[in-house]
């Protein structure tokens, strides 16, 4: 992706958009870039404790914003991965003192003073003005969405929403994908939630009880890595930096019963 | 149900199905009731105009980027007045 300030928003809530952030920043650190992630969701934030940095936070977005603090000082670098860094949102104040011009700024001044290459944007759930805000300096979106039907509704809703606000590089990450539902066809495939949102997916992550035990721990998945989810925001990273990695759906071995389904017509 | 192993509907294509009508209706911001009975009044028009015309149709559909209302209205050509 050539956006280098990208947001990750999903319109519904529960979908994974702060550990999408959390996993895709960390991995992204990994590679070598070095990128700040942060929490816009005001009020409610919820990325620090994902990342396991919440004993750390001093200063939030809204002091950085209300000039009580330096943007420096803001930032949290992650001592597991020099590269990361997380600028947390305000658990307290209100929201009304998010201008979506000043964090424009904020944005620009971690790409072009804080020597950053990319900076990833949580944005919070809904299409209200916190959604509007963190879409305000993004070039770029990865638009987090489950294969069930609410999710994508409210993702082509957002997408409509992003190409309005002309944010044009925007990607769909297909995210707890349950493959042997897929197979039973009583789950849309990711051919599916493409042909209908008519956004091509940057990645596939499937249904991975480690995601849960990482936020447990407050480890980003990838920081771990071996496991089917990690493995998938790895190469969701890697997409996003140009790398040729081929796109492959998970699929579970269908087992003699399924072949036996297959051979009798079934799918 | 996904059991049966000869096929039939699955879930998710009903589901696919739901989700493309809704979203029809979604992007042009437009109330599913109210575009169903646009059809039916556009319907009853076109039946008064051309009271012998069958297979008369209305559907949404989406070609490219764009969504269009479409009305099928085959119109019976009189071939043999030519010909005498």
């Amino acid at each position: 992706m050539n956006a280098r300030a990208i947001v990750v928003t999903s319109g519904k809530g529960g979908v994974g958009k702060t550990t999408s952030t959390a996993n895709v920043g960390s991995a992204l650190a990994r590679l070598g870039e070095k990128v700040a992630v942060i929490d816009v969701d005001v009020g409610l934030r919820n990325l620090d404790v994902v990342m396991g940095l919440e004993g750390r936070v001093v200063y939030d977005l809204i002091d950085v914003l209300e000039g009580r603090c330096k943007l420096r000082q803001a930032m949290i670098r992650d001592k597991r991965n020099d590269n990361l860094a997380l600028l947390a949102a305000s658990q307290t104040r209100d929201k009304e003192s998010l201008d979506a011009e000043k964090f424009r700024g904020v944005v620009r001044a971690l790409l072009e003073e804080e020597g950053f290459d990319r900076v990833l944007i949580d944005s919070p759930a809904g299409i209200e003005r916190g959604f509007q805000t963190a879409a305000t300096p993004a070039q770029g979106a990865l638009i987090v969405v489950n294969p069930e039907v609410s999710s994508v509704r409210d993702a082509d809703r957002i997408i409509g929403m992003l190409e309005a606000r002309e944010v044009r590089e925007n990607y769909l990450i297909i995210n707890r994908l349950r493959p042997k539902m897929v197979s039973k066809g009583d789950m849309l495939s990711v051919d599916d939630v493409v042909e209908i949102l008519g956004v091509k997916p940057i990645g596939i992550v499937p249904e991975d009880e480690n995601v849960l035990v990482a936020s447990n721990k407050g480890e980003p998945l990838v920081m771990q890595g071996g496991t089917p989810g990690a493995k998938a925001f790895v190469e969701i990273a890697q997409r996003i930096r140009g790398e040729d990695v081929p796109l492959v759906t998970p699929t579970e071995s269908a087992g003699f019963l399924g072949s036996l389904r297959k051979l009798f017509g079934g799918r | 149900m996904s059991w049966w192993p000869f096929g039939g509907k699955k879930s998710k294509d009903t589901l696919k199905d739901r989700l493309q009508m809704v979203l029809v209706y979604d992007r042009m911001s437009l109330a599913p009731g109210k575009a169903e009975a646009l059809k039916k009044d556009v319907l009853e028009v076109l039946r008064r105009y051309f009271p012998e015309a069958k297979d008369l149709e209305i559907h949404l559909e989406t070609i490219e980027e764009k969504m269009m209302l479409r009305a099928d209205l085959p119109l019976k050509q009189e071939l043999n007045q030519d010909a005498k």
